[in-house]
């Protein structure tokens, strides 16, 4: 059985270049369906704010619903280092100041 | 997950390198608790096998061949007491809680480079120093040669490696990173010789020598 292996090619930046300020935003979304452009000030998800390995590390440890054990067979790491990654995430989540509000409920 | 899940592919030399320096990313938990038990046994009775023996966390001394047991109690002390301490030092410095398994099989597997030293210990040039130390009561002076120097160097490098590894176990163990670590880590480590040190003379004292 083949095993395939996500290497990420491209990704959006989430810090400027030329001045590491992590406030860049996108102005300009193209649909290639349509060639419809759409222009204005869009402030990046907060999840796009982190880098693509803690992106890849959020996708992944919602695939393996949450479980670290699971992580550490996915990552060929230890248990104590796959959750320490999951504490770093999670410390600069909230140095970024992603609100911590609850859902919306649905009426 | 399916069997095909996504994988992370290490390259090869930085793995290899980490696993020298800093093993405690791949292996954790009750892994990491079995091969260091064994690998504190095998050591033990290598070291016992040539009269040495390892008398407190950072100690190793040569002299009169004890009991096989006592020489085994000693390394599990010295195991113990360091892992212990870590242990209690992780509850209050650590952010997240840290799991015992993990500081205990950690410390365990960073005693490897003691392997080292036990084999060290066997070289006729130990040997020799051993004996000469024994005479050193006697008003005889010990004579250190090259080989005697090259030893002493070699299990001085081991101890180094040990004591490096014994600390990234407690960071790893216990996500903590630059000083918190280093000044939690240093007075735990010579609490823990004090420690070990109490214990086995205890312990000698209750025993038959």
């Amino acid at each position: 059985m083949d095993k395939k292996i996500n290497i990420i090619q491209k990704h959006i930046p989430y810090r400027c270049p030329a001045c590491e300020s992590q406030k860049i935003g996108v102005e300009r979304l193209r649909c290639p369906a349509c060639n419809t452009a759409i222009e204005g000030q869009f402030e990046l998800p907060p999840l796009m704010k982190l880098s693509s390995e803690e992106q890849q590390f959020i996708m992944f440890f919602i695939q393996a619903g949450g479980s670290l054990k699971e992580m550490a067979k996915i990552y060929r790491l230890s248990y104590p280092t796959v959750r320490n990654k999951l504490d770093d995430l999670i410390e600069k989540i909230r140095l970024l100041g992603i609100s911590q509000s609850k859902p919306e409920e649905n009426t | 997950m399916e069997e095909n899940a996504t994988k992370i592919r290490h390259k090869p030399v930085s793995s290899l390198l980490k696993w020298l320096i800093n093993p405690f990313e791949y292996i954790a938990g009750w892994p990491s608790v079995g091969i260091g038990f064994v690998v504190l046994c095998v050591t033990s009775v290598i070291a016992w096998s040539g009269s040495g023996h390892f008398d407190g966390v950072l100690d190793f001394h040569g002299g009169k061949q004890g009991p096989l047991w006592f020489a085994l109690l000693e390394v599990i002390i010295n195991w113990l007491a360091l892992s212990l301490l870590l242990y209690f030092a992780g509850l209050f410095v650590a952010k997240s809680r840290p799991r015992a398994v993990d500081i205990f099989g950690t410390q365990a597997v960073a005693r490897t480079p003691s392997l080292g030293v036990a084999l060290l210990s066997l070289s006729p040039p130990f040997q020799q120093m051993t004996l000469q130390a024994e005479k050193f009561t006697q008003g005889v002076m010990p004579r250190l040669g090259m080989g005697g120097i090259v030893v002493l160097v070699g299990i001085a490098l081991f101890t180094v490696w040990m004591v490096m590894l014994q600390y990234r176990a407690y960071c790893t163990s216990c996500n903590l990173k630059g000083t918190k670590a280093a000044l939690t880590f240093i007075p735990v480590l010579i609490l823990a010789e004090i420690l070990s040190k109490v214990l086995i003379v205890r312990l000698a004292i209750y025993t038959t020598f």
